[in-house]
């Protein structure tokens, strides 16, 4: 089953999205073959994030351009993450084609426009983009501050 | 959700020196499922929403703290286009497009309010009411815009109703009681949190 998703398949015409299609070193574990999230991010456009976990450890997630799903199986290698490549595949969605010496990993873009689900904001997914007006009357977008991290307190006078 | 008139004040009185913006429409609350304020979260620099939180607490401020030591990320993730983003002309046009869809009038509800028609974002709220009778939201932004005008029986009818369908929304509760109890809220004393705690065991009974 594992294989299956791991052969090359055939790829109806996709929407260009910013995954992109550079080969990644594959690094076996367990038999299992990792990319390391340094390199996720820096060529192929996905993060890997931690959040805060239940019980004080920490959960991930993958991150494509415009979904997030949780990401089980990370091992910290040292000060490196190592992401599996069939969670990452079956996560956002990816194919992933090996190399001949499962050396080099390629992800493509997903078949279907999985960008999921509600618009309802959750830790680990994307959030809204909304645009609120401040108080001078000026507005400001949730996008617009994109580059930046971001602290967003909601309060009322009760 | 409580207009300038509230919220000037208090920037004032605590000195706040960040962006504020005031949410009539409660466009924050709905994109973000809002159950209970005060609430916090941490957007990182690609989009992704590392962090929920309640009150200030040290816990969540040490989260903060950690997000913030991690190196800066070069990806930007994309959010799907946004009701509250989507101008007022192109909300009309998705409206008149799917009459039907109750999301689109009440998005377009909450853009009226927010440029003022108040009578429009009526007409939307009953539009949106007469499709989707389970929705919270709709009768509480409903409420919100008679609030607006100053018709605050009418708006508490409309806030009873949204709570009789998410019992568990704080924001709506709390929003009815500083109307039926200003005293409560917006005495000399400020908020008498003691008569909160009561009132919840008054109506768990």
């Amino acid at each position: 089953m594992l294989a299956t998703r791991m052969l090359a398949l055939a790829l109806t015409a996709a929407p260009a999205t910013a995954i992109s299609g550079a080969p990644l070193p594959v690094i076996t574990r367990d038999g299992q073959a990792h990319v390391a999230a340094a390199a996720l991010e820096r060529d192929a456009g996905i993060v890997i994030k931690r959040l805060p976990g239940r019980g004080g450890g920490s959960e991930f997630v993958a991150c494509g351009p415009s979904q997030c799903a949780p990401l089980k199986g990370v091992l910290a290698d040292g000060e490196t993450l190592l992401a599996p490549v069939a969670g990452l595949s079956e996560a956002l969605n990816l194919t992933a084609n090996l190399d001949e010496g499962r050396r080099h990993v390629t992800f493509g873009p997903a078949q279907l426009d999985s960008s999921s689900t509600t618009g309802t904001a959750r830790v680990g997914g994307i959030a809204p983009n909304l645009r609120l007006t401040k108080l001078d009357g000026t507005t400001v977008t949730l996008d617009e501050l994109r580059g930046q991290r971001v602290l967003i307190n909601s309060w009322a006078s009760w | 959700m409580q207009g300038l008139e509230v919220v000037k004040p208090w920037v004032k009185k605590y000195g706040v020196t960040f962006p504020v913006a005031v949410d009539m429409a409660d466009v924050f609350g709905a994109a973000f499922g809002l159950k209970a304020i005060p609430v916090s979260f941490l957007v990182d620099e690609v989009g992704i929403v590392r962090l929920q939180g309640g009150g200030p607490s040290k816990e969540f401020r040490a989260q903060v703290e950690e997000v913030l030591r991690e190196p800066v990320s070069a990806v930007r993730g994309r959010t799907r286009e946004a009701p509250s983003v989507l101008s007022l002309g192109e909300l009309r046009a998705r409206a008149a497009r799917q009459p039907d869809d109750a999301a689109a009038r009440l998005a377009l509800a909450q853009a009226l309010e927010r440029s003022e028609d108040l009578a429009g974002a009526l007409a939307e709220c009953n539009a949106a009411a007469r499709l989707q009778t389970k929705d919270a939201m709709i009768p509480f932004t409903h409420g919100l815009v008679l609030l607006r005008q100053g018709r605050t029986n009418d708006a508490l009818a409309k806030f009873t109703a949204a709570r009789e369908l998410d019992s568990g929304n704080w924001r709506i509760r709390k929003q009815i009681w500083a109307l039926e109890h200003p005293e409560k809220f917006y005495g000399t004393n400020g908020i008498d949190w003691g008569w909160q705690k009561e009132q919840v065991a008054r109506e768990r009974k």
